[in-house]
C-alpha cells in the first residue's frame, strides 16, 4: 500500500519539478532579453526629418488581425485576433548627432511602436457599424493595424551608420520608446516572477508540512500546492507573452457597443 | 427498452465504455477502499485516464450515440476523469490543431512551444505551456457569438468535472489529491503530451509527413488507434475503429519512413533518455516535395499536348 507520506513525497516533488521548470523556462526568456539587450547597447537617439511614407511616415509597425463578432447580451462587440505582424522602414532622413542622414526603405528591420500610439491606433474608429457586419460573417473583419513613426518623432535606432546614409540591416531596431528602458524593465519583470514563484512555492510546502502532517493545517497546504500548480502555468505564460518584443507583441483588444441591442443603432462605446 | 444496436452508432464503441467503466471503478476503489491504494492501481489509473482522453478526442470528432442527449451526457460524465471539460476539444483539437494554425498564429499546442535544450524537460514541461494557451484559446473562442450551446455544454462539463472532485476533496482532501486529483491530471497532460510526439520534427506544412505514427499493433489496439496520426489529420471524419486500413492504404506508400515508429516507448527512450539534446529537424517532406515537383500530368493529357505540340511543328 502506498503510504500518505510516501504520496505527499510524490505530490511535493511533481509541484516542485513543475515551479523549478515555469522558472527554467522564465530563465530562457531572461536569456533572450540579455541578448537584446546587448544588442540594444548599440542604440543612439535619433530624430525623424522626412518620411518617405503617407503622412511623413518614416517607419511602421502592422499588425494584421481579425475581427469576429462577440456575443453579448447588453450590445455587440468584435473581439480582434492578431493574425500576423510585420515591421518597415518606408525611407526618409534621420538626424543623428548634427547629421542628417539618408535611410532607404527596408524590411529587414524590427519596428517598436509605443504601446499608446499603438493602443489609439486599434482604438473604433468610428468604422463599428461595417467591421460588425463583416464580423458576423465566417471569414470576419479583417484589418491592419499600422502604427507609424513620423516627421518629428524622437526614437532609437540600431543599425549601421555610413557617412551619409543609415542602412538597416536584419536584427535592426527602430524604436519610438527607449530601447534599452524597455529590456531592463522586461528583465526585472521576469526575475520578480521568478523568485516570487519559488517563495510563494516554498510558503505553499511550508504549509503543507506543518505538523501534524496531514492534519487541518497540512491538508490547507495541500490545497494551496494543488491551487499554485494550476495557476502557476497561465501566469507563467502570461510572463512570457508580456515579454515579448514590442514588433510582435499581441495586441488583440475588442470594440464594445453596450445598450444596443444587436443590429440597433450605436449607444454607448465602451473600450 | 433499447436495443444495443440502437444505442450506438458502431459496436466497437462499447470497448470506448468499457475504458470508462475500468477507469472509474479503479478510482472508486482506491477512493473508498484503502486496500486498493497501491502502485498496482495507481499505475493502472494513471493509464486508464490518458485512455479517458483519448475517449475524449475519439467522441469530440464522432458522438458515439446515436442520441444527441446522450452525447451530451456522456461528454459531462467523460470530463470528471481528466478535469477539464471534454468539449474544450472542439476548438482546441478539431478546428486549431488539425488545421495546425489559429487564425495565422501557431497552433496552441505547437511543439515549438517549449526550448530546452535537455528535451527529456520539454517532454515533462510540454503541458504547462500548452495547456493554459489551450484553455486561454477556448475562453476566447467561447466569447463569440454562434456559441451559445459551446458555452452551456462546456458549463455543465466544468460544474461536473471540478464539483465532484470537490465533493470528494471536502470528504477526504488527501485520498482525493493523491489517488485521484493526480490520475486526472496525468491523463489531462498525457494527451497534451502526444502532441509532442506527433508532430516534434515533423514539417505541419506537407500534406503527408506533418505527423509521426506510432504503428504497433498492440499498442493501436489498446489506445483505439491513436497512434495513427497522419491519416486521422488527413481524414478526420473518419471513425478510430477504420484508421489503420486507411493508414495502410494512404499514408504507408507516402510518408517518410522515418514518420513511422514501430514502438512508441522505444521512441520515447530513444529520443528523450538516450539522446539528450533535442534531435535536429529533418527535411521530412522533401520525398514528398520533389515527386509533386517531378510528377506528371495524366497521360490523357500528355497525349493532347503531344498531339498540339505535334501540329505546331
Amino acid at each position: 500500500m502506498l503510504s500518505r507520506e510516501m504520496m505527499g513525497l510524490f505530490g511535493l516533488a511533481i509541484v516542485w519539478t513543475t515551479g523549478l521548470l515555469m522558472a527554467g523556462a522564465a530563465l530562457y526568456n531572461l536569456a533572450d532579453l540579455r541578448r537584446l539587450r546587448r544588442k540594444l547597447a548599440a542604440a543612439i537617439e535619433a530624430t525623424i526629418v522626412t518620411g518617405s511614407g503617407e503622412n511623413g511616415a518614416f517607419a511602421v509597425q502592422r499588425v494584421d488581425q481579425v475581427g469576429r463578432a462577440l456575443d453579448m447580451s447588453d450590445g455587440r462587440g468584435i473581439a480582434f485576433f492578431d493574425r500576423a505582424f510585420s515591421s518597415e522602414v518606408l525611407g526618409g532622413t534621420l538626424e543623428v548627432g548634427g547629421r542628417t542622414l539618408e535611410v532607404v526603405p527596408t524590411l529587414d528591420v524590427s519596428v517598436w511602436p509605443s504601446p499608446h500610439a499603438k493602443a489609439k491606433r486599434a482604438a473604433d474608429d468610428g468604422a463599428f457599424d461595417a467591421a460588425f457586419a463583416q464580423a458576423k460573417t465566417a471569414r470576419g473583419y479583417s484589418r491592419v493595424v499600422e502604427t507609424p513613426l513620423t516627421t518629428g518623432d524622437k526614437v532609437w535606432i540600431v543599425a549601421e551608420l555610413g557617412t551619409r546614409e543609415v542602412v538597416f540591416v536584419r536584427g535592426s531596431v527602430v524604436s519610438a520608446i527607449d530601447p534599452r528602458a524597455w529590456v531592463n524593465r522586461k528583465m526585472q519583470l521576469v526575475w520578480f516572477f521568478i523568485a516570487l514563484e519559488l517563495l510563494v512555492l516554498l510558503a505553499c510546502t511550508m504549509v503543507a508540512l506543518v505538523r501534524p502532517w496531514f492534519g487541518p493545517v497540512s491538508a490547507v497546504g495541500g490545497v494551496l500546492c494543488l491551487a499554485y500548480f494550476l495557476a502557476i502555468q497561465p501566469i507563467g505564460n502570461t510572463i512570457r507573452d508580456a515579454v515579448r518584443a514590442p514588433c510582435i507583441a499581441f495586441l488583440r483588444g475588442e470594440w464594445k457597443r453596450r445598450g444596443e441591442v444587436a443590429g440597433g443603432r450605436a449607444g454607448v462605446v465602451v473600450r | 427498452m433499447t436495443s444495443t444496436k440502437s444505442l450506438l452508432k458502431r459496436s466497437e464503441d462499447w470497448r470506448q465504455i468499457a475504458i470508462m467503466v475500468v477507469y472509474w471503478s479503479l478510482l472508486a476503489a482506491m477512493y473508498f477502499v484503502p486496500s486498493c491504494r497501491n502502485l498496482g492501481f495507481l499505475i493502472a489509473a494513471g493509464y486508464f485516464s490518458f485512455l479517458n482522453s483519448v475517449v475524449i478526442h475519439n467522441c469530440l470528432h464522432q458522438g458515439m450515440f446515436h442520441s444527441a442527449r446522450l452525447n451530451s451526457i456522456w461528454r459531462v460524465l467523460i470530463s470528471f476523469g481528466v478535469l477539464y471539460p471534454a468539449s474544450a476539444n472542439i476548438p482546441s483539437h478539431n478546428l486549431v490543431h488539425h488545421h495546425f494554425d489559429d487564425e495565422g498564429q501557431p497552433d496552441w499546442a505547437s511543439p515549438d512551444k517549449v526550448r530546452f535544450h535537455w528535451h527529456l524537460l520539454n517532454l515533462i514541461h510540454f503541458p504547462n505551456v500548452a495547456g493554459p494557451d489551450t484553455f486561454a484559446g477556448v475562453s476566447r473562442w467561447s466569447t463569440l457569438r454562434g456559441k451559445d450551446a459551446f458555452r452551456k455544454q462546456y458549463r455543465l462539463e466544468l460544474v461536473f468535472a471540478f464539483g465532484l472532485t470537490g465533493i470528494l476533496m471536502a470528504f477526504d482532501v488527501w485520498t482525493t489529491l493523491f489517488f485521484i486529483v493526480i490520475p486526472q491530471l496525468w491523463g489531462a497532460r498525457g494527451i497534451l503530451r502526444i502532441n509532442l510526439l506527433q508532430h516534434d520534427g515533423c514539417d505541419t506544412t506537407s500534406e503527408w509527413n506533418h505527423s509521426r505514427n506510432f504503428v504497433g499493433r498492440f499498442y493501436n489496439w489498446i489506445m483505439c488507434n491513436n497512434g495513427l496520426h497522419t491519416i486521422h489529420h488527413n481524414r478526420a471524419g473518419l471513425h478510430w475503429h477504420e484508421l489503420q486500413e486507411w493508414h495502410d492504404r494512404e499514408v504507408a506508400p507516402r510518408i517518410d519512413a522515418s514518420l513511422n515508429e514501430p514502438s512508441m516507448l522505444w521512441y520515447l527512450v530513444r529520443v528523450f533518455l538516450l539522446t539528450p539534446l533535442r534531435p535536429h529537424k529533418l527535411d521530412v517532406a522533401k520525398a514528398e516535395r520533389e515527386f509533386a515537383e517531378a510528377s506528371l500530368a495524366p497521360r490523357e493529357v500528355r497525349r493532347g499536348e503531344a498531339a498540339v505540340a505535334a501540329e505546331v511543328m
